[in-house]
This record gives C-alpha cells, structure tokens and sequence, in this order.
C-alpha cells in the first residue's frame, strides 16, 4: 500500500542495483531510463554509469533503439553489458535482449517504485547469480555498496583484519573485478549486514567488537590454518583503549542523550558501543532502510520521522546525515551516511572493524568539543 | 525539478509529488545540495505520494487522493501537485484528482518527468499554473513585480540586488519575487504593481500568460550587457511613465568607470569559449570588450562562457573580473 511521506530522504531500488553493478570492474552499467534517474545516480554512485536518456517519443515507439545505440558503443570498453531498468522501461515492459549488440547482457529490473536501495542492491546480486567455487581460497568480503561513505574504508579495514589472521581475500561484493566476482569462495564475512548478499556461507559480521571476536572464532573453527589470535589481541586493545577515554569523557561529562540516523546496521553497532562505553541514552534510532528483526532501529526513510524524532527526543548529540544537521543546527553532529554537504570526506574511513569502533568513539567524544 | 525548482520557494505551500518516493527523493536531495552550495539551509516541505509496484499495476489515483487528504488536513495556504514520468505512463487523471473540492487551494502543474518536457517547460508551467492564485488589485507604478527568478542560480540574490538597484534610480519599488521565498498571500498582491520583470522569458512564453491574466505590461528579460542595460532603464521608465534621463545618464557614467577599473586589460587578446553548449551571446561579449580595449581574437586567452549571462552593469564588473582572473592565471 502507498504511503504518503515528507521528503523521502533514502535512494530508490535503481540506485542500488547501478551502485552493486558498477562496483565490478568490467560490467558496463547502463541506466536504461530518464536523465534526471542518471544524474542522481551519477552524484551519489563514485563508478562509471552510462544512461540511455529516455524522452517521451522512445516511450511512445519503444525504447529498443536507443538501448542499442548505447549498448554498441560500450560494448567494446566492456566485459558484460548490464541493463538497470527504471521506472517507466520496467512498466511498459518491452522484450529488450534482442537490443544490447547482439552481446549476452545482463537485465537487473529495479525500478524505483519496487523498494528501496538495499532492495535494489540485493536484487541485482541475485541476478548475477554467482557460484562459489570450491577450490578457491579464502573468504569473500560481502556488504560493500559504493553509495555508503564508508564503503572503501570497510573494505580496507576487512582486507587488514583478514590479513592479520593469515586468511586471503577471495571475491569483494560490490568492489571487485566481474570475474572475481563470479566465482566466489565457499564463506563470507560481512561489513554490512544490511546489503548481505547471501553467497558463500556466512561466518558473521565485523561490525562492532563482539561481531569480530565471533566471526573470527567462526573464521579459526573453519580454517584451520588461520591464525586468528592477533586479531583478537587486537580486540581487546581496542576495548581498552575505548574504555579509558570514554572514562575520561564521563569523569567531566553527563552521558550523552544521542538521537541515531543512518543504515540500520551501523544504528545497532553505535548504540551498542554508545550504551555499553558512554552510558547513552538512546532517544531514537531512525533507519533509512528497513531494520532486520533484532534491531533497535525504527524505520524512518523521510524527514518527516526525522523532525518528530528529533523533537521528541531533544537530543544533545545526533548521529546523521547533513539533513540531521540542517534540522538541528546547534546540536553536536557526527556525519555517519549521507548526504554529505559542505564537508568532504576524503580518508577511506570505516566503521567496520577496531578501526570502525575507534573512529566512533573518537568522533562522539570530540563532537562537542570546542577549541583546541 | 523544473516545477520544483519554483514552487519550493513559495514558503507556506506544500508540493506533492505524485510517483514514488524516490524520485522525490531525488529532487529533495538536488535541493538540498544546491541550496547548501548557495548557504541556504533549509529543507523545502515536498512529500511523495509513494507509489509502489501494487500501484503501479491498479492505479495511483487512490493513492493521490489519499495524500492529498493527508496534506490538507495538515491547512497548508496551498497544495502545489507535480506528478512523475510513470504516474503518466500508467495515466493516472492527476487533473481530475485536483480538480475535485479540497479544504485547501490545489494547483496541478502539468509535468510528468521527462514525458512532459524540459526543466524550463516545468519551471514555465509552474509560473503559469500559480497565477491562479492571484486576486485582483489596483495598479500602481510605483511598484514592480520580479517574475521567474532561477532559484537555482548561484547569483540569483546578486542578481536581483542589481535590478533593484536599477528600478530604485527610477524611483521604483520591487512588489513581489514571484516566486522566491513568498508567500501565498504574496501572490494575491501580484497586481497592486504597474509592471512586470521577467528574469528571461526572449520567446514570449510567460509574458503573454501573465499579460492576459494580469493586464501588466512588462519586459521580458534582466538586462545583459552595456547598451542593453541603458535599453533597459529607458523602457522600464517609459512604461511606468517616469522620465529616466538623469538614471541613464547615472548608468552611462558608472559603465565609462568599468573602463578605468579595467584599463590594465586593454590591449589583451581574448577568445570565448561556449564548450558547444552555452548560450554564448557574442555579441554582448564583443561589446564589452571593446569598451575595455580588448581585443578578440582566436589566438587569445581563451574565456569560458558563463552558464548564465551577467547581469546589469554590476554583472559585468564581476564578469570582468573573472577575465582578470584567467588573463593573470
């Protein structure tokens, strides 16, 4: 059932089907649909996209033409053509195989009104389809879409606590090479739970210390010749130094009142981190994607919700997009999705990891801070 | 986004886009990021209808009325509807959903996302479709309205600053921006002034609505470039019945000033560059300068042509100073 909303404010599903098929090096992504679908998808998505540019008349006599057009002049730059439809090619519903250069194409349909960009995401990974190759070494990194700020500096930080347990990176979804990308290992780890794919088995998440010191134990039972003891070593550093400045903090400061915006996931790993180290009081926690069930998350895809947590929640930190922070100016602001605006986030951060935890901690910590 | 692109800046209004919510999405996010890059922060209210798939398959209209019953119980001055390329595509009577009596005034502006044209075609439409809301009045030529600013332009308030100053000259006071940042109220007062601004309508598309809704006389585009700017005052003077003799004589003097502030790029040579897109006016290029002493020629440095054309005298002056810029870089 439709639901009127104030200022929607998360992608549509197109926008992560194009995010999850760019983000393999050899796909050429072409958006089969409206230049303002292309613009937007070209502002929030760092690999290349191509774009049909549909007008009234490809819609009035078939869009099949301009498809091809396309299609042949990015066939030579490309592995595989990939076809995202939108909103109004999925509606009038042409045939278009017989359309992209006589190449065998990829159709991922996931126009817009189908869900959002985690539905689209999961979508075009299932219609890749890949199979795990058994001989293969290692395990994939899963939950990498290219929309989220913290994409590359998770991928990072997966490939450096993988590389201290001595385990190889097999296929990374969605930064990674088509052809790696096809032939999976047998088990994954997630950065992201909320853009999971569901290849490979999974062995658990990275997100927040608990998450790694389980995955990892997954990781040992799995391969014995891993050694994963240095990245439990590196754990529990962590935690030390997570507590002793969060006890400093707490020694001058009542504990924080924190409203969350953002991902589902990256809501659930903060405010275990917030509650367990700061004390915090959680007065909302506001996912832009539908929060899986054990999640603390309410869903609030639009500023409406937005408003009404922030105001009820008279918060004295947000964790949030800049739209948090245009609604509440003079609040203490931690930037964890996006929008990002008059601020540039050039560093791979991640918030997956030790790393993900310190760089939390550190921010929430020095949000109110003022001066030297 | 063209439609949005005004009805956004009527303040006390609420745009409804009838699709699904991601493309209102969209059009929050590029708003959002625009009006930030100009040090607005500020949210427009636009809420979506949220079509899904279900929708999609049996119709929208439900879903409309259902929003538009949702919006107007909340008494906004008005409800400003918009609707997208697959609500049309399935031919949803958005018309007759708005047509029907609502608590509230609710305009449709035809759009329909790509199938209904161009960003100007929605922006010209929205400009229209407003002028539903205007009352009658009594004409006074003291007072100007300002039609169709680019909201979206980064210069939009440097702009207007600058005709404000030309029509103060005159002895002419601004009556309403519409449509910037007014309310609806505003736009009933729309014909207390005696004439009319247009920020650029060249092909009459606007001028010859509002002239028949309103009876204004007007003009129909800010003045670009030196001789156009005198053109400029003159015909604002004589429409309004006001000697402009002595603002002329002003604004001729303040131009023959851009020749000194600029005499260190005399002798220069210059080339303008449209990228193969701009609309590049030449001519008014070439007239400023050889006020300055510049001389074009393909081998000079070479100029980009501005997305959009400067502005009165003071436009100039900063376009001038851009040209500084790339000689001296």
């Amino acid at each position: 059932m439709a639901r009127p909303s104030h200022n929607p404010i998360w992608p549509c599903a197109m926008i992560g089907a194009a995010a999850a098929m760019a983000g393999l090096e050899g796909t050429g992504v072409i958006i089969h649909g409206a230049s303002a679908c292309y613009l937007y998808a070209d502002s929030v998505i760092p690999n290349p996209l191509n774009c049909t540019y549909l007008i009234e008349d490809e819609v009035i006599f078939g869009t099949g033409d301009r498809l091809l057009e396309v299609s042949e002049a990015l066939l030579p730059f490309s592995e595989r053509i990939v076809v995202i439809n939108s909103c109004v090619p999925a509606t009038i519903g042409e045939d278009l195989r017989a359309y992209c250069a006589g190449c065998e194409s990829l159709f991922v349909d996931a126009p817009g009104y189908c869900g959002d960009m985690m539905d689209g995401y999961r979508v075009a990974l299932a219609a890749l389809s890949p199979e795990v190759d058994s001989t293969r070494d290692g395990v994939n990194i899963d939950g990498l879409i290219s929309t989220d700020p913290f994409a590359v500096g998770n991928r990072m930080e997966a490939e450096r606590l993988l590389a201290r347990a001595g385990i190889p990176v097999a296929a990374r979804y969605c930064n990674d090479t088509l052809a790696s990308a096809l032939r999976p290992s047998a088990m994954t780890v997630t950065a992201l739970p909320d853009v999971a794919s569901g290849i490979g088995q999974s062995a658990g998440s990275l997100l927040g210390l608990d998450a790694i010191e389980k995955t990892f134990s997954v990781l040992q039972d799995a391969m014995p010749d891993a050694d994963c003891a240095p990245v439990m070593d590196i754990c529990e550093e962590t935690e030390e130094l997570v507590v002793k400045v969060c006890d400093r903090y707490l020694r001058v400061n009542d504990p924080p009142r924190v409203t969350l915006f953002g991902i589902a996931g990256y809501l659930d790993m903060a405010t275990d981190l917030l509650t367990t180290y700061l004390d915090a009081e959680i007065c909302g926690a506001g996912a832009r994607n539908q929060p899986q069930e054990g999640s603390v998350c309410t869903w609030g895809p639009d500023l409406g919700t937005v408003k009404r947590m922030i105001s009820s929640g008279k918060p004295d930190l947000i964790i949030g997009s800049r739209y948090e922070a245009t609604l509440a100016p003079g609040v203490p602001f931690v930037q964890m999705t996006i929008p990002i605006r008059k601020h540039s986030m050039l560093c791979h951060r991640p918030l997956i990891g030790t790393e993900g935890v310190l760089w939390l901690i550190e921010s929430v910590v020095n949000a109110g801070i003022k001066g030297c | 986004m063209g439609v949005l692109s005004v009805s956004a800046f009527l303040t006390d209004a609420v745009t409804l886009v009838h699709g699904p919510d991601g493309c209102t999405h969209i059009n929050t996010s590029l708003l959002h990021t625009t009006l930030s890059e100009h040090d607005i922060f500020r949210i427009p209210d636009i809420v979506s209808s949220g079509l899904g798939e279900n929708e999609i398959i049996f119709g929208g209209e439900d879903a409309l009325h259902d929003a538009l019953t949702a919006v107007c119980s909340d008494d906004p001055s008005a409800v400003i509807v918009a609707s997208t390329c697959v609500a049309e595509t399935i031919g949803d009577d958005v018309a007759g959903i708005c047509s029907q009596p609502w608590d509230c005034p609710v305009i449709h502006v035809p759009s329909s996302g790509f199938l209904g044209g161009t960003f100007t075609d929605g922006y010209n439409s929205a400009l229209s479709c407003l002028t539903s809301l205007i009352t009658p009045g009594k004409q006074d030529l003291n007072k100007v309205n300002i039609v169709g600013e680019k909201n979206l332009e980064f210069e939009v308030e440097d702009n207007f600053q600058e005709v404000s100053r030309i029509l103060e000259m005159l002895g002419l006071e601004v009556n309403i921006r519409y449509v910037r940042d007014i309310t609806v109220s505003d736009i009933k007062r729309f014909k207390d002034a005696g004439l009319t601004l247009f920020r650029e309508d060249t092909e009459g598309v606007l001028g010859r609505h509002f002239h028949a809704c309103t009876g204004i006389p007007s003009l129909p585009e800010f003045p670009v470039g030196l001789a156009a700017t005198l053109a400029f005052i003159k015909d604002v003077g004589r429409l309004t019945g006001r000697d402009s003799t002595d603002a002329v004589c002003a604004e001729e003097e303040r131009q023959a000033s851009l020749a000194d502030e600029f005499s260190d790029l005399a002798g220069e040579y210059m080339t303008f560059d449209s990228f193969g897109f701009q609309s590049a006016e030449m001519e008014m290029f070439v007239e400023v300068a050889e006020a300055v002493g510049i001389r074009v020629s393909e081998e000079g440095t070479v100029i980009p042509v501005p997305f959009c054309m400067p502005v009165g005298t003071l436009g100039l002056q900063r376009m001038l100073r851009q040209w500084r810029r790339f000689v001296d870089g």
